[in-house]
């Protein structure tokens, strides 16, 4: 038997093996006669359209008086290549930003990385933090930000970060190559189109300290558009840690404020172990989380929830331990009040 | 095109060129996914001479554009994903051993064998001379052949 003719029947066998999904996944439906009740429910699916539409109308008129007059200072409208429909006003809500970040800093405890986090006046839409299961090589989480961009809501924008080392790192030859993203942080970009999901621009970050990979993609989504948000983007973990020296004290304004007074000179040792917070407000049985975060090194400690106890003349106080859990370092204390987290810098020294 | 006619070219050709994108390395879901863009794409012709030929050419293009993509955001351990192995000894040796043949390698004798496509029809969908066809099966043949030892 020649060798064309041992492929063949050989390859036949085996491809004859692979199951084929079953044809109702990929048949055509047969059609059938409307009955009445769908008649009716289309008649009605038509009223509830127009009244949709007419109302829809209206409210974009609306919404579109004072984009006319309003100064350009609304941020930039990403451009939509394909996309006729008019911008729409859009004010980033104040909370956004605390939002995403308390949502991200609840699942850094599950990533074995520090996350970059997009600041919302390049996103200016609400976006949604998840974990990534078993993410490739490092096998551990990746972290996908997901949203929909304002101008464009049928354009997701979504940025998976995850390990250096994560997924596949290599530039396709029609890649853009070395777009500085800031100094020393060059990215990639690939014009993927539309239909296969949109332009990619991933990079590796290690400004942070851990090497990180980041990509950002969307199906609308231009260089521009992309590289703006890339540059928005930074590492979650706040300067509390500069120039090789621990900066203690209030990180948020919420543990400015008075909102909640962290009782404590910023310095942790064996005589000082504890923490005491006081929350405005607070009620003896409320609860909060607190993650304890290494700012001069790698470390994450989560600690079981902890609930206010009455302290000086009656009014409640969380007790944080943190010297015990600790070792020495510079220390971000994170307190997860419902939306709210609070941060505070200490120093833990040994004896 | 009537909706008959639509319904024998998908139950022809629709197992056809699975088998064919998976025999290209494709996962099933892939090959799923870019037989359906195939598919969609073809509603969009006036007329398609050879609809497998066609369909195999669109699916493949759209297929290793989306690995492409998947290779950027993919964690690896997914592309790695393949055909499950049946149970037992006959396992798919020579559709693993494909995926070292290059990729022209393997659009021809996929071509040939899988969509059962001639020698004309294969180069003519290819976009290559039928010589080229012809020595390529035969380049090819003789490698598997080799490197499976039978």
């Amino acid at each position: 038997m020649n060798d064309e003719r041992w492929l063949e029947e050989r390859l036949r066998r085996e491809i004859a093996a692979v199951t084929v999904p079953p044809p109702e996944r990929w048949l055509p439906r047969p059609e059938r006669a409307p009955s009445i009740g769908r008649v009716l429910a289309s008649g009605a699916l038509v009223v509830i359209l127009a009244l949709t539409l007419g109302v829809g109308l209206r409210s974009m008129r609306e919404d579109r008086a004072p984009v006319a007059t309003a100064p350009a200072a609304t941020g930039p409208s990403p451009s939509a290549p394909g996309s006729a429909a008019p911008a729409r006003s859009y004010r980033p809500d104040p909370l956004s930003r605390v939002g995403l970040e308390a949502d991200v800093r609840r699942l850094l405890a599950d990533l074995r990385f520090r996350p970059l986090i997009p600041d919302p006046a390049a996103i200016q839409a609400p976006a949604r933090p998840s974990l990534r299961a078993n993410c490739g090589l490092a096998q551990s989480d990746c972290l996908d930000i997901l949203w929909d961009a304002p101008a464009t809501p049928t354009s997701r924008v979504l940025i998976l970060q995850g390990p250096a080392g994560c997924c596949l790192d290599a530039a396709r030859p029609n890649a853009v190559r070395d777009i500085e993203i800031r100094p020393g942080v060059t990215a990639q970009f690939d014009p993927v189109q539309p239909q296969f999901g949109g332009p990619i621009l991933w990079w590796v970050e290690s400004s942070s300290g851990d090497a990180v990979y980041v990509a950002i993609s969307s199906p609308l989504g231009t260089r521009d558009e992309l590289v703006r948000i890339a540059r928005s983007m930074r590492s979650l973990v706040p300067p509390g840690f500069r120039d090789g020296r621990c900066h203690t004290g209030p990180v948020t304004q919420s543990a400015r404020n008075g909102d909640y007074v962290f009782q404590t000179t910023g310095i942790i040792d064996d005589r000082n172990e504890f923490v005491f917070v006081v929350k405005r407000g607070a009620q003896v049985g409320d609860q909060v989380a607190v993650s304890i975060t290494r700012l001069d090194d790698r470390g994450r400690i989560l600690l079981p929830p902890l609930t206010a106890e009455p302290r000086d003349a009656g009014r409640p106080a969380f007790k944080l331990p943190i010297y015990k859990p600790t070792g020495e370092g510079c220390w971000q204390v994170d307190l997860i009040d419902g939306p709210n987290v609070v941060s505070y810098v200490v120093e833990v020294r040994e004896p | 095109m009537d909706r008959s006619a639509w319904q024998r070219i998908y139950e022809d050709a629709y197992p056809r060129v699975y088998r064919a994108l998976v025999a290209m390395g494709a996962r099933p879901d892939e090959a799923e996914d870019a037989l359906h863009d195939a598919f969609e794409r073809a509603l969009r012709e006036v007329r398609i001479e050879r609809p497998a030929g066609w369909l195999f050419v669109t699916a493949l293009r759209r297929w290793r554009r989306a690995r492409i993509r998947a290779r950027l955001f993919r964690p690896l351990d997914l592309l790695r994903g393949r055909v499950a192995d049946p149970p037992g000894e006959d396992r798919m040796m020579l559709l693993e051993e494909m995926q070292r043949l290059s990729e022209r390698q393997r659009q021809v004798i996929v071509a040939r064998y899988v969509l059962g496509l001639s020698q004309e029809e294969t180069a003519a969908q290819l976009g290559i001379a039928r010589g080229t066809v012809a020595a390529t099966t035969s380049q090819a043949a003789a490698t598997l052949r080799r490197r499976l030892g039978s």
